[in-house]
Formats: C-alpha cells, structure tokens, sequence
C-alpha cells in the first residue's frame, strides 16, 4: 500500500529513476565525471575493470549513473548494459586528437543498438582545461555528430576536474527527458 | 591473412614474455608487485595505483591483456623496459635523495613521480652516467678564490662550497 502511495507522489510530483551510461575510450574521464557528480570531488582514479555505479540526485530526478570500463578488450561488454537506458553521457579526451576516429567508430557502432534507439544523448568533450584541447565544434565535426537523425543529442565542453560543464549537461538532460514524455 | 594473425599472435606473445622478465616482474615507480599496465612514455611496467597517476600526468599507458597494442608498441616495450628507463629516470638517484614511497601511499608517490617525470629530477640522457667529479679548477679556473678554514662568513667560501 505504501509502496503505491509512493510511486503515486513519484508521479505526481515528477520524480522518476532515471538510467544513464557513461560511455567512452579509456583515460576520457568517465569515473573522475561520475564522482565528481555524485561528489563534487576530484577522486584519484585507476583504469576502470568492470564498472562503478552511483545515484546522483539532481533537481526532482535520480539518476542512476553507470560508469563502464573504456579499454579495448572491455567495450565489447558495454552492450550488456544498454537495456533500459534512457540516456548515455559520451566522453571524449578533446585532448587525445589521434584516437578521435576510434572515438567515432565506437560511438556509431553504440548508437546503432537498438536497445539504445530511444536514449538520448550527451557529449562531454571533456579535458576542456588542457592547452591542446579541440573545440566542441571540432569534436562535434570528428565524430560526425551532424549526422545523427531522430536522435536528441547535445555537445557539452567539460572540464572534469574543474567542475566545468557537468551539470549544465545534466540540465539539457532534465529538459530532454520532460520533453520525450510528453 | 593468416599470415598477419600468425604475426600478431608473434607479437603480443612477446609482449606477453616482456611483462615476464625479472626487471619487469614489479612497479617501475612503487616497486609494488603490479605490472599489469604499460606506460608508453617510457616502455615501462608499472602497477594499476601508478598508471592511475601516470593518466593524471597525461601519459599514455595500456593494459596488458585489456588494450590491444600496435606492432610498433610492442617492439619499443620489448627494446625499453624497467632496467633501461631505471637507468635514464633514476640515474641522478641516490640515498640521500630519501626512499622512494612505497606501494599505497598514493600522494607520497603522485609528488614523487612529478618530481620524476616533470622536473626530470633524476634524469640523466646517457643512461649509466653518474654525476660528474672533476676537480675545482676545472670548474672555477685558476683564479678561484682559496678555501678558507674557518672562515666561513666569506662570501667566496660559500660560494665556493656550494659549488
């Protein structure tokens, strides 16, 4: 009984669960972004084996925020998660210029899931705070965001350990979200 | 095709054997007892703990088993290694420069590896070299001023010692 009170409030007052990846090559920044989110702190980071799963509450909405592993041999694993995602955050090291094509296949290979043809999706073009950094206009021209059909995506500049960018991420999704229920 | 399979399968055994070898068996940096995690920089094997720092110094590393790395990778790991980076990043080291931090003790070793890696501290370029000894005059000339015992306030003496 006081579980259908509660999900009647939830409801009502729009308070929903809301499962988001965090996506990307090893070293963009993921962990450091998810607990940076959940934290507001730097954390010292090691590669990520596996995956690290936080909630972060923000505004009226939880997120349940899914941080997975970037390496090579791992990323085949991703699509264990995609069921019920409703957004996925994409990370790039505006940084790393070499591996933006690898970024790009990864990237397409991911949106062609269909689990994943309702997600919406956020791009941090993260390490904003290094000198050699590419634009979020460069980066959204390297991975060929222009070409995305039917899909609501935004490009963010981000700079994990400065804070920078995060949360207005989070904002546009909030919005995003609203938008796709109604 | 099959012939670039077998090759590649060459290659990451050779890797494979470079994680093997003594020199290579623990942390380049903690001398812990991970080698999981190649640093490109310098074809070093470090552990999981110091390749999380190396990240934060913008330094390339891959994992042994989890990243997949190129031909040419392979063959500088398998030219480099623990020994030959030791004797290039650590050449200037010696006691008196304190112990290296140990395994875990994470912001000891994220200074340390600064002072390593950025100030080049320790560096030398011909590997093996130890700081030079030559004699004074070879430094000051002939017209270096004399050493004076005991009179330390000397301007000259002190310079001259901290020389």
């Amino acid at each position: 009984m006081g579980a259908v009170f509660s999900k009647l409030f939830a409801a009502l007052i729009g308070n929903r669960e809301v499962r988001v990846l965090i996506l990307g090559l090893d070293n963009a920044g993921k962990t450091t972004i998810l607990y940076k989110l959940q934290m507001g702190e730097v954390v010292t980071t090691v590669p990520t084996i596996g995956f690290n799963v936080e909630t972060v509450q923000y505004k009226n909405l939880r997120f349940q925020v899914w941080d997975l592993g970037g390496q090579t041999s791992i990323r085949p694993y991703w699509r264990c998660y995609y069921q019920n995602t409703n957004a996925v955050i994409y990370v790039v090291d505006s940084a790393d210029h070499d591996r933006m094509g690898i970024s790009k296949q990864e990237l397409m290979a991911m949106l062609e899931e269909e689990e994943l043809k309702d997600a919406a999706l956020i791009v941090f073009a993260n390490k904003q705070d290094l000198p050699n950094a590419l634009s979020c206009e460069q980066i959204a021209d390297r991975l060929g965001l222009a070409s995305l059909k039917s899909r609501q995506w935004a490009i963010f500049k981000t700079s994990a350990v400065k804070g920078d960018g995060l949360f207005e991420g989070l904002d546009w999704l909030c919005a995003a979200l609203r938008e796709a229920k109604n | 095709m099959a012939q670039t399979k077998k090759m590649e399968e060459k290659w990451q055994r050779i890797l494979k054997e470079c994680q093997k070898k003594p020199e290579n068996k623990s942390c380049f940096d903690c001398m812990g007892r991970g080698n999981q995690y190649v640093v490109l920089n310098f074809n070093t094997f470090v552990c999981t703990a110091c390749s999380g720092i190396h990240r934060e110094m913008q330094h390339k590393i891959k994992s042994v088993g989890m990243s997949t790395f190129t031909t040419d990778e392979i063959k500088a790991v398998d030219a480099g290694g623990n020994d030959k980076a030791q004797k290039m990043w650590m050449a200037k080291y010696d006691a008196r420069d304190g112990a290296v931090p140990a395994e875990g003790e994470t912001e000891k070793l994220r200074a340390f590896l600064k002072r390593k890696y950025q100030e080049k501290r320790w560096y030398s370029e011909t590997p093996g070299a130890t700081p030079a000894v030559q004699p004074v005059s070879a430094v000051l000339g002939s017209e270096a001023p004399k050493l004076v015992v005991g009179a330390c306030s000397s301007a000259a003496a002190i310079g001259l010692w901290r020389v």
